[in-house]
C-alpha cells in the first residue's frame, strides 16, 4: 500500500528526516503533503486524501493539539490516523494525546519505531508475515 | 546535584546528536574553558515548576555536517544556510525537551518556546547551571542550562 501523507512541522529540516526516516523504514509513499503549522495542515487535509498525518506539537500559528481538537470536529476527518512526533516529556500531555485518538512517537526517533507504528495504524502486513503458499 | 543536571545534558546530547544526525560525540571533561572559535550559538526558553532557557553553541564548521546528516544528503555543499540553522534550531529542541524530564521527572509538565538563532555574547552572559563541551572530529559544541532562581527539590 502506498500512503498518502501529510507532514506537519515548522521544521523544514524535520519534515525532510521523517520523510527520510519512512523511506529508509521500506514504507512506500505516495502523494507527499507538507504544511509549517497546524492551520496549513487542516487546509490541505480539507482539499486531498490523506491516509495518515504525522504532526508535531510545538509550532507557531497552530500547534499540533489544536489541529487535532479541529480533526476530531470534523466529520470528514476524525478518521484520519493521526502520528505525534514530538520532543513533549510530560505523562500527563501525552496521555491526553492519546486520549485524542493520536500515537505519539518520541523525538529523536528510529525508523524501525516509524515503520512499526505505521504498519499497525494503517493496518499493513509485514512482508515477513505472508505465509508462503 | 549540579553536577548530575551535567551528566544527563551530556547524555541527552550525545544521544541527540547521534540518533538525528549519524554523529559521535565524546564530552569533554570538567567546565569547558575558552569560548569555541566562529561559533553558531542558538537558545530555547522554557518555562514550567522551574523556569530558564538551554543555549548551544557549535563550531561553524559543524553546521553543514548535522544539516546534510539529517537531511540525509551525500554533499555538504548542497545545504543552504537557512537549513543549517533550522538543523541547530531542531536538534536544540530535541536537547531541551530531553532533557527537562531527565532533570524533573515525567510528571511535571513544561512549555518550550520556539528554539532561536541568537548573538555570540549570550552565552557568557550569566551564570549557568550546568554546562558542558562536546567533542567531534571537525569541530566542538557547548551546551548550557540557565535556570532562574536555580532548581529546588529532590532529584527523581
Amino acid at each position: 500500500m502506498a500512503i498518502n501523507l501529510l507532514v506537519v512541522d515548522d521544521s523544514g529540516v524535520m519534515r525532510a528526516m521523517i520523510l527520510k526516516t519512512m523511506r529508509m523504514a521500506g514504507l512506500e509513499l505516495a502523494e507527499i503533503h507538507e504544511a509549517a503549522n497546524g492551520q496549513e495542515g487542516l487546509a490541505l487535509l480539507e482539499n486531498h486524501w490523506i491516509d495518515l498525518a504525522v504532526v508535531d506539537i510545538n509550532m507557531p500559528v497552530m500547534n499540533g493539539e489544536e489541529m487535532i481538537d479541529r480533526m476530531n470536529e470534523n466529520p470528514e476527518m476524525c478518521a484520519i490516523p493521526v502520528v505525534v512526533i514530538s520532543t513533549e516529556g510530560s505523562k500527563a500531555r501525552i496521555e491526553s494525546l492519546q486520549h485524542k485518538g493520536a500515537t505519539f512517537i518520541h523525538k529523536p526517533f528510529s525508523a524501525e519505531t516509524i515503520r512499526d507504528t505505521v504498519k499497525h495504524l494503517l493496518r499493513m502486513e509485514d512482508d515477513d508475515d505472508r505465509a508462503d503458499p | 546535584m549540579t553536577e548530575q543536571i551535567r551528566e544527563a545534558l551530556s547524555q541527552v546530547a550525545v544521544d541527540t546528536f547521534e540518533k538525528l544526525a549519524f554523529m559521535f560525540a565524546f564530552p569533554e571533561p570538567g567546565e569547558p574553558g575558552q569560548q569555541i572559535e566562529d561559533v553558531i550559538l542558538a537558545g530555547v526558553v522554557f518555562s514550567g515548576p522551574f523556569s530558564g532557557r538551554v543555549l548551544m553553541g557549535i563550531s561553524a564548521a559543524l553546521l553543514p555536517e548535522l544539516a546534510a546528516n539529517m537531511l540525509g544528503l551525500d554533499d555538504e555543499a548542497d545545504v543552504t544556510l537557512e537549513q543549517q540553522y533550522d538543523a541547530l534550531k531542531e536538534t536544540l529542541n530535541v536537547v531541551c525537551g530531553n532533557l527537562l524530564p531527565a532533570i524533573a521527572g515525567r510528571e511535571p509538565i513544561f512549555n518550550m518556546e520556539m528554539p532561536k538563532i541568537l548573538s555570540q555574547d549570550e552565552m557568557r552572559e550569566s551564570e549557568s547551571l550546568a554546562r558542558v563541551r562536546l567533542e567531534f572530529d571537525e569541530g566542538e559544541c557547548d551546551l548550557a542550562i540557565y535556570v532562574d532562581g536555580g532548581v529546588k527539590g529532590s532529584w527523581p
